[in-house]
């Protein structure tokens, strides 16, 4: 009768741990489900390092074109670097307000080595997932 | 106490506890899956994240198509998409731009010059459902055009 119960009590543990382990797993699922919603993919997660190959590619052409285009217009060599520098970090600004990603230039020096000017910047670029700071955003200039 | 030294009553006591707490666990599974079924709140799967990647990687493949080829005027231009915009054909950039989708795949194309604000050019429809949104960065003679496209699924195809 002793041996009886205690497989009785045996079983029923085992059963109990097995109708324990499913509603742990249903809960898991059910809660997985639920904590899933409203997070899809993201296309725009690695926007800052697509932004940054950007910038970095454009600038010394951009920089180079707007320079010639102002000295040509009778523009002062140093006035003519500082105002590319400062046109295109504005409209690479406003490049970043369209996708969502903020890209603000600082620190923008012009340095003039017998007419070969060099114009460097500082880019910070971040948005909700990443920031990236770039030190050395250099830009030559051979106005000879 | 038995032969052994073991209390057999308290250990009894011990697995009978264990087991009214299993019992309860199983009571409250019971009780948490019967108000799921009565309060019945549909849970959504979320949208697949192949769906989006399918979308934003269509997106980026016409894009290249349109920007990597060289321009027919190569001296003064950087490639194709620069010497369009630079010539003032937005529609037809953007019209080379939409062609180079997949057929599942629809879009609209938005062009902002320098710091100017973006405007829709070339042919477009309204989007249906999620739509997703790739945008590159073109230089061309000193001029920085942003050219976005905005994709959308349309089902279907081969």
């Amino acid at each position: 009768m002793r041996s009886s119960e205690r497989g009785d009590t045996g079983q029923m543990l085992l059963a109990s741990g097995l109708v324990l382990m499913l509603s742990l797993l249903s809960m898991a699922w059910y809660g997985v489900s639920v904590a899933g919603l409203g997070e899809p993919y993201d296309g725009g997660s690695r926007e800052v390092l697509d932004t940054s190959r950007d910038v970095i590619s454009v600038w010394q052409p951009l920089v180079e074109n707007r320079t010639a285009d102002l000295v040509a217009a009778g523009n002062d060599w140093d006035a003519a670097c500082e105002a590319a520098a400062l046109s295109a970090a504005d409209d690479l600004m406003r490049h970043g307000e369209h996708r969502g990603v903020e890209i603000v230039l600082t620190d923008i020096s012009v340095s003039n080595n017998s007419g070969v000017f060099t114009i460097s910047a500082e880019a910070g670029i971040a948005d909700r997932h990443a920031r990236m700071e770039i030190a050395a955003l250099t830009a030559t200039v051979d106005l000879n | 106490m038995n032969a052994e030294g073991f209390d057999n009553r308290g250990i009894h006591s011990d697995v009978c506890a264990q087991v009214h707490v299993l019992e309860m666990l199983t009571l409250f599974w019971l009780f948490f899956m019967s108000a799921t079924f009565i309060i019945q709140i549909q849970v959504p799967d979320p949208v697949s994240p192949a769906s989006d990647a399918s979308l934003q990687f269509a997106a980026e493949d016409a894009l290249v198509q349109v920007i990597a080829p060289a321009a027919v005027d190569s001296a003064n231009h950087t490639g194709r998409m620069g010497e369009l915009l630079a010539a003032g054909d937005l529609d037809l950039a953007c019209n080379e731009l939409l062609s180079s989708l997949p057929s599942t795949v629809q879009g609209n194309c938005w062009v902002a010059r320098d710091g100017g604000p973006t405007a829709r050019y070339g042919g477009g429809s309204t989007p249906l459902g999620r739509t997703l949104s790739v945008h590159e960065l073109v230089h061309d003679q000193g001029v920085v055009w942003t050219v976005s496209v905005q994709v959308w699924h349309t089902g279907g195809g081969a």
